[in-house]
């Protein structure tokens, strides 16, 4: 329970120096991952380092929106997701091939739509 | 005329005096030395007759009582093993009906257990088919979504961006 305070802490410490905008963001984050390493946290810099996106983004009123699908997405399928992004939301993409085909859509790790296959057939099975 | 008449019958005096002294003098030592202890001895047998008689009597006495009680204590002990027979005939019906009851409680249950197994072995089998009709649809989708994968992905991915396009 410190713990994640702690990797909560961290993260939004992170995530309102980087909103700030005054400084070079790159430069930040690696100073900051330094800084982790010296704390002896280098194993929790990747957690801190999520949590602070999804922080900045929130706090920049952006999502993190994750697409899953079976295969990698096409051109095609692309331009079809393009309009459930907005401009500065991060996007990620996932695959996993025991979704068999569709898509399931992730926004900010806690809204999700489960259009694949897989889930479809579990709902009706 | 007295003495003649006397006389006549050859009785002398002096010597029937002499004789009557002798005979009580025998007299008194027989009674003393012979009667009186004859007689006590004759008492004594008769006591000791009477007093066996008396015991003979208290002994027959006591056997008719003895035997009394052996009646008794007889009949007793039928009536004990009477009601002993009476009881352990109770106790066997009594445990022949418990036994009953268990056989048929111990059928009842066995036949629950069968019935309970059947319904169980049925489900299974029901869910085994359902599961391996499952499987076999998704496999038979699998197979039909291999065939042209990006169509399919493309149609659903459309249906998914719709869907949340409009809430």
């Amino acid at each position: 329970m410190a713990k994640q305070n702690k990797t909560k802490l961290y993260a939004t410490v992170l995530a309102e120096i980087l909103s700030e905008k005054q400084y070079d963001e790159k430069k930040i984050v690696n100073n900051f991952v330094k800084l982790l390493v010296d704390s002896g946290y280098e194993n929790k810099s990747k957690e801190v380092l999520d949590l602070a996106q999804d922080l900045l983004l929130q706090k920049q009123g952006k999502r993190k929106i994750t697409f899953e699908t079976a295969r990698a997405i096409t051109t095609s399928q692309k331009k079809v997701l393009d309009s459930i992004v907005n401009k500065g939301d991060v996007v990620k993409e996932k695959i996993s091939p025991e979704l068999i085909a569709g898509i399931k859509i992730i926004i900010n790790d806690s809204k999700q739509f489960d259009g694949s296959l897989q889930g479809k057939l579990q709902r009706i099975l | 005329m007295e003495n003649a008449f006397i006389s006549q019958f050859g009785i002398d005096w002096k010597l029937f005096l002499s004789q009557l002294v002798n005979f009580v003098i025998i007299l008194i030592v027989l009674r003393f030395f012979v009667y009186n202890p004859v007689l006590k001895m004759l008492k004594e047998r008769n006591k000791k007759i009477k007093e066996g008689l008396d015991k003979a009597e208290e002994a027959n006495v006591r056997l008719k009582e003895v035997d009394a009680i052996g009646k008794a204590k007889i009949k007793e002990a039928e009536i004990t093993s009477v009601n002993m027979i009476k009881e352990t005939e109770n106790k066997a019906k009594a445990l022949g009906h418990e036994l009953q009851k268990k056989l048929e409680d111990s059928q009842l249950k066995m036949q629950k257990e069968l019935q309970d197994n059947y319904k169980k072995q049925q489900e299974q089998a029901n869910d085994l088919v359902m599961k391996n009709a499952v499987e076999l649809v998704k496999k038979t989708i699998i197979k039909t979504v291999e065939l042209k994968p990006e169509a399919i992905d493309e149609a659903l991915i459309k249906k998914a961006a719709e869907e949340i396009n409009n809430g």
